[in-house]
C-alpha cells in the first residue's frame, strides 16, 4: 500500500470543470449583486473617508479636520457625552430585558405572549415617539413634571429614558432567544444532585446565557450611541455624535467635520460589531438537535414576583406609548383637554405634510417588495449555487457588514456619494430611490440572516437532485425554494416594511422636499414647536404598522392553512 | 461470471484534494453496463467524496472519468447522465409523490397523458402505485426513500447512483428495501453505483465490492472474494470480523503462531523463513474443542468469556503462546452445548490452514487502517 504522495506523477494541472449556461446565469446574478451590496455600501463609506481628508475645494488636507475636531472642546464633550449615555442605556436596559426574558421563558406566568407583543410595541414606532411621550408626561407643561424636583427632562436623562425604551425589545428578543437555548436535562441533572437555586442559576442558566447578553449589550449600545432621533427631539442642549453629525452636516454644510465625526461615531460602532460577530459565532453549537427544551414548573412565590415585575414593565411600555396617542388628540395641551381631531386634521392634511405619510408608506412598500426580492435571492445565490467561490466569503461580508454601520453615517455616506454631478448614478440623487436603497441596505444584515437561516435548513441536494434531472437551479428556486421558504420571505418582508416606516437616521440626509418621509416630519414639526400633530403622526406610523404586522400575521395563517398538508410533519413514522 | 459485458464507467487515476488533504489518491476503476457495485469504506474514507466526483458535484483534482465511452470529466452535473439518491432523500417538500417523480420529465417536455404513464409505471415499480397525491412528510422514511429511488429512474439514467441510500432508515426496513432494491436493479438493468459503510449490506447486494480506505481502493472484488479472500489487512479487518494473530514463517512454507505450526498456509512472495507476519482468520473458521478432546495440531487455551449475540455467541480464548491478544471463535448455541463449552473452561484450539491468511507484519494489537502512509 504506497499511499505516498507523488505530485509530479499526473501532472500538476488542475481539472476544472466546465459551466453550464444555467449556472452561468447564477454567477452574473451573483456578481451583479456582488457589485451593487459593494456600490451601496462601500462606496459610501469611502467618500467619508476621503471627505474627512479634503477641503470644501476638494483639495487633500490630511488629518486637518481631525486635529481641528480634537481640539473644539465642545466636540470632544459630545464624544464623552454618547459612551456615557450609551453606557448608561446598556447598564439599565440589558438586566431590565433580561429579567422579563426570564420571567417569559422560566416562569409560569399568565399572558406571555399577551406581554411580550406589549414589550416589543417600541419596535413599531420612530425611536423618538418615546421623546415626544416623555416630554407630555415630564417636559415644560408635562402632566408629572413635578416629580422630577427641580430638574430638567431635557437632555441626558431624556435621552436615557427615551433610548431605555426604544432598544428594550431588541435586548429583549436576544435574550429570549439566548434563555430558550438552555438543555433542559442539565437542570435535571443539577437537581439529581440536589443543586440549589440559586446555584442552578450562576453555574446553568447564566453561562448559558451569557453569548446573548453580550450580544444584547453590544445591540443595545449600538443603537443608543447611533440613535438620532432621540437626542434631537429631547436632547436640548445636550450634545452627542449623532446630533453633531446633523449640525455640522445640515447645519453648517461643513460635510468634512461631518465626515470626521461620522468616523468617530463609526468606530465605537465597529468595535462593538466585531466582539458581537466573535460571540455569535462561538453560540453557534450551544445547542445539539437532541437537547430537551426546558419546561418551567409552577412556584408560587416566584411566579409572583416575576408577573408583578413584567406587568410593571408593560405598564411603563403602555404608558409611554398611550401618552404619544392620547396627546396627538388633545386640543390644547395643557390648557384644554377636550378630544378632537384638528392635530390629524389641521396638523397634517391642511398644512400638507400629510403627503409625507404617504411617501413613507410607498417608501416601506417598496422596501419590503424590492428589498425582499434582492435580499432573498442573493442568499439563495449565496447559499445555494456553485462556482465563483472567490467571490462568495465577500458577497457573505458586504451582506452582514451594514450592521456595523450607523444609519446615520450611511446616510451621510451616501449623500457625498450620489451629490457628486460627475456620479453616473447622480439621477439617484433627491429620489425615493434612493431612500429605498438606504433602507434596504441599513437593514440588510438581519434580513440577510433571516433568508440564511431558512435556506439552510433545506435539504443541501435540492439542487444536486435537480441538476441530475436536468432541471436549472432557478426553476427549483422558484416551484421549491420560495415556496418552502415563504414564511422567511414574509418575516423579512415585514421587518423591512416596519424599519422603513420608522426609520430616520440615514433618511435624514436624503429625503428631498417631495420625499419628506413621516418620521422626518415628525422632527420638522417638534422643532417648529407642533408637538400635537407630531405626536398625531408618530401615532399614525404606530397604527401603520401595527396593520402592517397584522397583515402578515394574517398571511402567515392563511399560509400556514393553505400549506399544511406538506408543511407539518405528520404523526405517524 | 457472466459473459463479458460493455464498459458503463472507467475512472481513471482520479485524485482528489482538499487543500493539503488527499481525499482520493489514484483511483481506478471500471464499472461493467448492468452492474451493481458498491463503494465499501469506514467515514472519511472518500466514498462518498468519489461518488460526487463521478456525478459532477465535485471536481477531481486530476483523472479522468469516462462514461460509455465518453470523457465526462468536465461536464457539469447538468451535463451528464445519472439519476441519485441521496441519504437525506431530498425529496421536495411542497411537491406531491407525483409532482416529485414527474419533476425531471416536465423539464423534458414530454406529453402530459406521457409524463402521467410514467409516473404511474415508476410508482408501481417501486411498490407505491397510490401515493401519487400525497406529500412526502405523509409518508415514512422507507416510502419516501422509494419515492427518491423512482424521481431518480424517472429520466432513465444509464447510471444510478445511490449515496448511502438505506443509513437513515431502521433496521428492518433497511434489510427489506435493500433486498427491493437489489430486485429492481437487476430488473432494469441499470449500472448502480451504491456507497456505504454497511458491509453486510455492501456483501448482500453487489456485484462486485470495491472497498476503500484512505482515499485509495483497498480492493475490488465479488462479496465472496472480498470476505474469503481480503487482499489486505484492512479489508479483512473491515469486513467481518478477524482474528489478528502474530506468526512468523517457518520452514520457507510454514507458519508458526505461537505453540502451532500449520504447514500448506499460502504466504506472501518473498518471506523467508523467519520473518514475523500476521495471520488473519475468521472466527467462523476456528475450531475449538473441551480441552478434554482430542484435536489434532492444537494448542491450549482457556475461555475467558463468552458473548451471547442471539444467533450465535463468541468465545474469547486465551491460548496459550499468544498471550498478546484475544482469539475469538464463533459457535452456535447448540454447538457450545454439545462441546461442553463455558466460561473458565480449559480448551484445546486448532487453526485451519487453508483458511489462514498471511500478511506483513501488523502492528498489535489490530489498528483498523493500520497501513499509515
Amino acid at each position: 500500500m504506497s499511499a505516498v504522495l507523488s505530485p509530479g506523477m499526473f501532472g500538476t494541472a488542475q481539472v476544472h470543470q466546465r459551466v453550464h449556461w444555467t449556472d452561468r446565469v447564477g454567477h452574473l446574478a451573483l456578481l451583479l449583486m456582488g457589485i451593487l451590496l459593494g456600490l451601496a455600501l462601500l462606496a459610501p463609506i469611502w467618500m467619508i473617508l476621503v471627505k474627512s481628508v479634503e477641503d470644501r475645494q476638494g483639495a487633500f488636507v490630511g488629518l486637518r479636520y481631525f486635529v481641528e475636531y480634537f481640539q473644539t472642546p465642545a466636540l470632544m464633550q459630545s464624544i464623552w457625552n454618547s459612551v456615557w449615555v450609551s453606557g448608561l442605556v446598556m447598564l439599565i436596559t440589558v438586566p431590565a430585558a433580561f429579567a422579563f426574558a426570564y420571567a417569559l421563558t422560566r416562569s409560569c406566568m399568565p399572558f406571555k405572549a399577551l406581554m411580550r407583543n406589549i414589550a416589543l410595541i417600541p419596535l413599531l414606532a420612530p425611536s423618538l415617539l418615546s421623546s415626544i411621550s416623555f416630554i407630555f408626561w415630564f417636559g415644560n407643561q408635562g402632566l408629572l413634571k413635578s416629580w422630577l424636583g427641580g430638574s430638567q427632562i431635557y437632555g441626558a436623562p431624556g435621552i436615557l429614558l427615551s433610548l431605555c425604551y426604544a432598544t428594550f425589545p431588541h435586548a429583549l428578543m436576544i435574550l429570549i432567544t439566548a434563555l430558550s437555548l438552555t438543555d433542559a436535562r442539565l437542570y435535571e441533572a443539577a437537581d439529581s444532585m440536589g443543586t440549589g437555586t440559586l446555584r442552578k442559576f450562576f453555574t446553568i442558566t447564566l453561562p448559558a446565557a451569557k453569548y446573548g447578553l453580550i450580544s444584547a449589550s453590544m445591540v443595545v449600545f449600538t443603537y443608543a450611541i447611533s440613535d438620532f432621533g432621540v437626542p434631537k427631539v429631547i436632547g436640548g442642549n445636550f450634545n452627542v455624535l449623532a446630533t453633531d453629525i446633523f449640525k455640522l452636516v445640515i447645519g453648517q454644510q461643513d460635510f468634512s467635520k461631518g465626515a470626521v465625526v461620522a468616523i468617530m461615531l463609526l468606530l465605537p460602532v465597529a468595535v462593538t460589531y466585531v466582539v458581537d460577530s466573535l460571540v455569535q459565532r462561538k453560540q453557534q453549537a450551544q445547542l445539539t438537535a437532541h437537547s430537551v427544551p426546558y419546561v418551567a414548573k409552577p412556584s408560587r412565590g416566584f411566579d409572583i414576583a416575576m408577573t408583578a415585575f413584567v406587568w410593571l414593565v408593560s405598564l411603563l411600555m403602555l404608558a409611554v406609548l398611550g401618552m404619544a396617542i392620547y396627546a396627538s388628540f388633545i386640543k390644547l395641551w395643557p390648557y384644554d383637554f377636550s378630544v378632537v381631531l384638528r392635530h390629524y386634521r389641521y396638523g397634517l392634511i391642511d398644512s400638507g405634510v400629510f403627503v409625507s405619510y404617504l411617501n413613507s408608506v410607498k417608501m416601506a412598500f417598496w422596501s419590503a417588495t424590492a428589498g425582499t426580492v434582492v435580499v432573498f435571492c442573493t442568499a439563495y445565490l449565496l447559499e445555494k449555487t456553485r462556482g465563483m467561490d472567490w467571490l462568495r466569503p465577500i458577497v457573505r461580508l458586504f451582506a452582514v457588514l451594514p450592521m456595523g454601520v450607523p444609519g446615520l453615517v450611511l446616510g451621510l455616506g451616501f449623500i457625498l456619494f450620489f451629490v457628486q454631478a460627475s456620479n453616473p448614478l447622480h439621477f439617484l440623487y433627491h429620489t425615493m430611490a434612493i431612500l429605498v436603497i438606504s433602507t434596504v441596505v441599513h437593514y440588510y444584515a438581519s434580513s440577510h440572516l433571516t433568508a440564511v437561516t431558512a435556506l439552510k435548513q433545506l435539504d443541501a441536494e435540492f439542487e444536486a437532485v435537480s441538476a441530475s434531472l436536468k432541471v436549472p437551479f432557478f426553476k427549483t428556486f422558484i416551484f421549491v425554494t420560495v415556496p418552502v421558504c415563504l414564511p422567511a420571505i414574509l418575516e423579512i418582508s415585514r421587518y423591512l416594511f416596519v424599519n422603513a416606516m420608522t426609520t430616520i437616521s440615514a433618511a435624514v440626509f436624503l429625503y428631498s422636499p417631495d420625499t419628506t418621509l413621516a418620521a422626518i416630519t415628525i422632527l420638522n414639526l417638534d422643532e417648529a414647536g407642533d408637538i400635537g400633530p407630531a405626536a398625531a403622526m408618530a401615532t399614525l406610523i404606530v397604527v401603520t404598522s401595527s396593520v402592517a404586522c397584522l397583515v402578515y400575521y394574517l398571511l402567515n395563517r392563511l399560509l400556514e392553512r393553505t400549506t399544511q398538508a406538506w408543511r407539518r410533519p405528520a404523526e405517524q413514522n | 461470471m457472466n459473459s463479458p459485458r460493455a464498459e458503463a464507467l472507467r475512472i481513471e487515476h482520479v485524485r482528489k484534494r482538499f487543500g493539503s488533504f488527499t481525499a482520493l489518491e489514484d483511483i481506478n476503476l471500471t464499472v461493467q453496463k448492468g452492474e451493481l457495485v458498491c463503494f465499501l469504506g469506514p467515514s472519511g474514507c472518500g466514498k462518498t467524496t468519489l461518488l460526487r466526483i463521478i456525478a459532477g458535484l465535485e471536481t477531481q483534482t486530476a483523472g479522468a472519468i469516462i462514461q460509455n465511452g465518453k470523457d465526462i470529466s468536465r461536464l457539469p452535473p447538468m451535463g451528464r447522465d445519472y439519476g441519485i439518491v441521496f441519504q437525506s432523500y431530498a425529496l421536495f417538500p411542497n411537491l406531491t409523490t407525483y409532482n416529485n417523480v414527474a419533476y425531471g420529465l416536465v423539464n423534458r417536455k414530454s406529453s402530459k397523458n406521457a409524463i402521467a404513464a410514467r409516473v404511474a409505471e415508476l410508482l408501481a415499480l417501486v411498490g407505491l402505485p397510490d401515493s401519487g397525491g400525497k406529500y412526502p412528510n405523509q409518508l415514512s422514511g422507507g416510502q419516501q426513500q422509494r419515492i427518491a429511488l423512482a424521481r431518480a429512474l424517472a429520466t432513465s439514467p444509464g447510471l444510478l447512483l445511490l449515496d448511502e441510500p438505506l443509513s437513515a432508515l431502521d433496521a428492518r426496513v433497511r434489510v427489506r428495501l435493500r433486498s427491493e432494491i437489489r430486485t429492481l436493479q437487476r430488473r432494469l438493468g441499470v449500472t448502480t453505483i451504491l456507497v456505504t459503510h454497511d458491509q453486510e449490506e455492501a456483501l448482500s447486494i453487489a456485484d462486485r465490492v470495491v472497498v476503500m480506505n484512505q482515499g485509495t481502493i483497498e480492493q475490488v472484488g465479488t462479496p465472496d472474494e472480498v470476505y474469503l479472500d481480503p487482499a489486505s489487512p484492512f479489508v479483512a479487518d473491515f469486513v467481518g470480523k478477524t482474528n489478528l494473530l502474530p506468526a512468523t514463517v517457518v520452514d520457507g512454507a510454514g507458519l508458526r503462531i505461537g505453540s502451532l505450526t500449520l504447514a500448506g498456509v499460502s504466504l506472501p512472495p518473498a518471506t523467508p523463513s523467519g520473518t514475523a507476519v500476521s495471520a488473519f482468520t475468521r472466527p467462523e473458521d476456528v475450531i475449538v474443542r473441551a480441552a478434554s478432546d482430542t484435536l489434532a495440531n492444537s494448542a491450549a487455551g482457556r475461555i475467558e468469556n463468552i458473548e451471547f449475540l442471539g444467533a450465535h455467541c463468541r468465545l474469547a480464548i486465551r491460548v496459550e503462546g499468544i498471550e498478546s491478544c484475544l482469539v475469538y471463535a464463533d459457535f452456535s448455541l447448540r454447538g457450545l452445548q454439545s462441546h461442553g463449552l463455558e466460561a473458565g473452561k480449559a480448551v484445546r484450539v486448532a487453526l485451519p490452514s487453508e483458511r489462514v491468511r498471511v500478511f506483513a507484519a501488523q502492528r498489535a494489537p489490530a489498528a483498523i487502517g493500520g497501513a499509515v502512509a
